[in-house]
């Protein structure tokens, strides 16, 4: 890192991650400040935390999120695989058309979709908002997640695992729970890693079409942050960083104890 | 129509009488009988027609995978699409009500100079926010694959991470970094940089500076997996061609990670311009894009017609640009957007 | 191995779900003697079968306000009926009455703090459900008469206000000097020094409401050259504003905004946490709001709402309630309970209301709303 490149390359990068980092660090060290807006410093508290347990409204906000948000890793990661599935083995008409409809949901801006749906449940199909309208919006995001990461993970495995399995006299159904899903299951994990952030945190769509009794964790936020700066939103946006932190130091630290 | 006019009614009605008197012997119920009715017939019928169904179920073979999706997709995603296509051509009522009444006036009243105007500023900053993105992400990219060593995937992991943060959140901390009792101000005004508060919110270029912190990482990671791809045989070839490194960059590196560079521009871009919150909460007087103007019809004046007409406009434009890049792209911008 | 990795995270998520869910416990039932026999004086009691229903459905779904009523009002009546209170919080009323119109059938059991604008366009939808008049004695023993015959609602059918509003400003009285205070031009025509320091509502009506009521014209006007008036007004006043905000709390607080316009009682809400900051009433007269409650047709729980109506009139509670929030009251018993400070939010200048204008359709119907929508969209693009 002696040359001029490098060090320019070393100053941007650094520029870059200070710029990444610095408002979600400030924002979790603000979140242990006794200060009413949490804006600066004012001393070591742990207050905050302490009052948005004790606010039943943020736990059944935080509860909601990852009801909503489990639920939906589950059902698209399934799904998800299968379809990936069939889009890897099968030659068939129509293969691109359903690869780039799944492109859709990902692509069109979040309003557009959000209102779209909203109209639709309310308006064209009789599907109730709450429960059931967000699922069905989260896991048509999802889905399409999924299905690209694990096809991306099929062009690379070794198939002919598969046809050995197949030729030692296993089933069709065996070979798939023993040899297939294994080798998938990076691939599935990995889609499951990005759908529960994405689920967990999704504002635009859920906020249009939840429906009585869904304040999910970012609705709740937006209607505190609409209302100004409060040290209380700190401390579940401090959760909201650490979450998925938890999960990836968690993950690292089981793919670690097994390589030994 | 005369008795054997034609043969097929026969043949089938033969079947089912076969059927009736099995059946009454051997009553399974309505549901579970008609579907072994249903093999049976295909069972007894001709040879080739049995082939030929055979064939034709075996050419379905991927229905039980991709059906079950494929209908979830046009049921909630294509078929809410159309009937914001088909709203747009509609009436609005008073009181948010959408009549039954066929009009092109909500497509007449695109031509309205607002709508250009706000469609243009759109575009504006979500092409600053991609080419900011882009200068910094490559250089990132480019850092991480060529020096990061054994702390390459830490490095990407610093990169991805803060993406798994809710993005409302992280407005929420940009927010109470930049007021102008914030952390910036305070520390520049402690430093003796500045006498008094800058206003660095509710202007254009925080708008896009949001944006730049918002999508940054989805230009990083398609041009990291593509540089990665490189193959370090072609850059040494070139440096043995005498070639100096920054020539090497401009001829080799460059047009090599072509595809990278347009899927992260078509992954930042596209979310830039569906974007309402940042222009909500960040944004001043002069910083209204496409997205608050379909909230503005749809939700704040409750005009589903005009809402959908602008929304059908905005998904159109995204469309229209996704194309360009990924025909420009090929295959791997493609591959790289997922 | 592999397969617990998944497991793992999944397992916190899930414990971490178990502990925030906890476990209340069900509560007793209530008798109707005792709930009769408990009530404060003065108070009347809802009837028997009201009561009974109520306390079978043992569930009510409010949508209000986030922040604005305090949590106690709530608690109070889950305590004494011993029915769960669920509440959800919309961020502008503007949400709210697209979601009614779409689907009027929404099972929200009330709908509260709706200014009049938003609440007539949600009646006319179709959304509000009728009430019972048999069913809100209590409600009806504290309401003054002229709220009980208002002309878009005669007989309180569909609402039932709760207070009272005006659109207004605040300034921040450290940093603003301007003799022209409480003069609407401080905000729409403001002085060169204050020039990015002022805001307006992020609310079609308030905006426009407020410039038509500066050029002295019908705070609900459907005129076109009025309209076209205010929208010039706006227009130039349009590259002075920091931000277009309905609730600046943070703004103000932070010294950010010096001149905002705001509500009347939240100008003292705000003035209460910070009071440097002070609401200004314009002499050229402003409108009449009355905040409304509705019942949603939706409603699976109507004996409840109609119980929590009555409980809310209750003269201790509606003091709870508007001291907390610092609007006016329309509760004819409650002067007396506010504390003293309360007396500079309900002292108008003599004659004062007769400067207001009440509540006209004609701003959210046909060509006044049309009009408002154009004008809203230039201002804001």
């Amino acid at each position: 890192m002696k040359s001029l490149t490098g060090k320019t390359l070393l100053a941007i990068a650094t520029l870059t991650y200070l710029f990444m980092w610095v408002p979600t660090i400030t924002l979790i060290v603000f979140s242990f400040s006794n200060d009413k807006l949490g804006i600066r410093w004012e001393g070591f508290t742990l207050k905050w935390y302490a009052e948005i347990f004790n606010n039943a409204a943020v736990r059944n906000a935080l509860e909601m999120s990852l009801i909503i948000a489990i639920t939906t890793i589950v059902v698209s990661t399934l799904a998800g695989t299968v379809t990936a599935y069939g889009l890897y083995k099968y030659k068939f008409r129509g293969k691109e058309v359903i690869r780039m409809s799944l492109l859709l949901p990902i692509v069109m801006p979040y309003i557009v979709t959000a209102g779209a749906l909203l109209v639709f449940f309310t308006r064209v199909v009789d599907i109730p908002l709450g429960y059931p309208s967000i699922l069905i919006a989260h896991i048509s995001f999802s889905t399409p997640l999924a299905v690209f990461i694990v096809l991306g993970r099929m062009q690379r495995i070794d198939w002919t695992l598969e046809e050995a399995s197949m030729d030692l006299g296993a089933g069709r159904l065996t070979t798939w729970r023993r040899i297939t899903l294994p080798l998938l299951m990076p691939a599935v994990i990995a889609s499951a890693v990005l759908i529960f952030p994405w689920s967990f945190s999704d504002f635009t769509i859920t906020f249009f079409v939840a429906g009585v009794g869904n304040t999910t964790l970012p609705i709740y936020v937006y209607s505190a942050l609409r209302w100004g700066e409060t040290a209380a939103v700190n401390a579940i946006g401090a959760i909201f960083v650490a979450l998925p932190l938890i999960g990836l130091l968690l993950m690292n630290f089981f793919q670690k104890k097994r390589v030994i | 129509m005369p008795r054997g006019a034609c043969p097929e009614r026969h043949e089938i009605l033969r079947y089912a009488q076969n059927d009736t008197k099995r059946r009454a012997g051997n009553d399974k119920g309505m549901f579970f009988g008609s579907f072994q009715t249903a093999f049976r017939i295909v069972g007894e019928m001709p040879g080739n027609l049995r082939e030929k169904i055979r064939k034709y179920l075996a050419k379905q073979a991927h229905l039980p995978s991709v059906g079950p999706v494929s209908i979830w997709t046009i049921l909630f995603v294509i078929a809410p699409l159309g009937f914001i296509l088909y709203f747009s051509f509609l009436t609005a009522g008073d009181f948010g009500q959408i009549l039954p009444i066929f009009t092109l006036e909500n497509y007449q009243a695109l031509a309205r100079p607002v709508v250009a105007e706000v469609f243009l500023r759109t575009l504006l900053f979500s092409l600053a926010t991609t080419m900011i993105c882009l200068l910094l992400g490559y250089p990132l990219a480019y850092f991480i694959v060529m020096y990061g060593g054994r702390w390459r995937i830490h490095l990407l992991l610093l990169v991805i991470l803060p993406e798994w943060t809710s993005y409302l959140i992280r407005l929420y901390a940009i927010r109470m970094l930049s007021g102008r009792a914030g952390l910036i101000n305070s520390a520049l005004l402690s430093l003796g940089l500045i006498s008094s508060p800058l206003g660095i919110l509710y202007n254009p270029s925080a708008v896009v500076l949001t944006l730049v912190y918002g999508w940054l990482p989805l230009m990083v990671l398609p041009v990291y997996a593509s540089l990665v791809g490189l193959n370090p045989s072609l850059l040494e070839a070139s440096a043995d061609l005498g070639a100096t490194p920054f020539r090497r960059f401009f001829t080799v590196t460059l047009p090599l990670t072509k595809g990278g560079i347009l899927a992260g521009i078509i992954l930042v871009f596209i979310p830039c311009i569906g974007d309402w919150l940042v222009p909500l909460l960040m944004g001043g007087t002069k910083t209204f894009m496409a997205g608050n103007l379909v909230y503005l019809h749809f939700i704040s004046a409750a005009n589903i017609p005009a809402g959908s007409t602008i929304g059908v406009a905005l998904t159109a434009i995204v469309l229209i640009i996704m194309y360009l890049c990924i025909k420009a792209g090929g295959k791997e911008a493609t591959e790289r957007i997922i | 191995m592999k397969r617990k990795i998944l497991l793992i995270p999944l397992a916190l998520l899930l414990a971490i779900s178990l502990v925030a869910t906890g476990c209340a416990p069900a509560p007793e039932k209530v008798a109707y003697e005792g709930y009769v026999a408990s009530l404060p004086e003065g108070c009347e009691p809802v009837p028997p079968e009201c009561f009974e229903q109520a306390i079978e459905e043992g569930e009510l779904y409010i949508y209000e306000w986030a922040e604005w009523w305090p949590d106690d009002i709530f608690d109070g009546f889950s305590e004494e009926f011993g029915i769960e209170v669920s509440r959800d919080y919309f961020a502008s009323t503007e949400e709210v009455k697209t979601k009614f119109a779409l689907y009027p059938e929404t099972p929200y059991d009330l709908v509260t703090g709706l200014g009049i604008s938003d609440a007539y366009p949600l009646q006319e939808a179709g959304a509000a459900g009728q009430i019972n008049p048999d069913w809100i004695p209590n409600v009806l023993e504290y309401m003054p008469e002229e709220l009980i015959e208002m002309e878009h609602d005669p007989g309180m059918q569909y609402s039932v206000p709760t207070d009272m509003y005006f659109t207004s400003y605040v300034y921040n009285k450290e940093l603003v000097d301007d003799p022209r205070i409480p003069s609407w031009s401080v905000l729409f025509e403001p002085a060169e020094e204050f020039y990015g320091k002022v805001t307006l509502w992020d609310e079609i009506h308030e905006v426009i409401g407020a410039a038509l009521k500066y050029l002295g014209y019908d705070y609900y006007s459907d005129n076109e050259a009025e309209l076209m008036e205010a929208r010039d007004l706006l227009l130039e006043v349009k590259p002075h504003l920091l931000v277009f905000d309905s609730w600046p709390r943070g703004l103000l607080l932070g010294d950010e905004a010096w001149i905002s316009g705001l509500w009347y009682g939240d100008g003292w809400f705000l003035n209460d946490e910070y009071e440097a900051i002070v609401p200004a009433l314009p002499t050229e007269g402003t409108n009449l709001g009355i905040d409304l409650a509705i019942h949603p047709i939706g409603s699976a729980n109507p004996a409840a709402a109609h119980l929590f109506l009555n409980y809310l009139f209750r003269p201790e509670v509606n003091a709870l309630h508007i001291e907390s929030i610092w609007y006016p009251p329309v509760h004819t018993a409650v002067l007396e309970l506010l504390p003293e400070e309360f007396l500079k939010v309900i002292a108008l200048p003599e004659g004062y209301l007769a400067k207001c204008d009440p509540f006209d359709p004609r701003a959210v119907t046909g060509r006044g709303l049309e009009l408002r929508i154009e004008i809203f969209e230039e201002l804001k693009r």
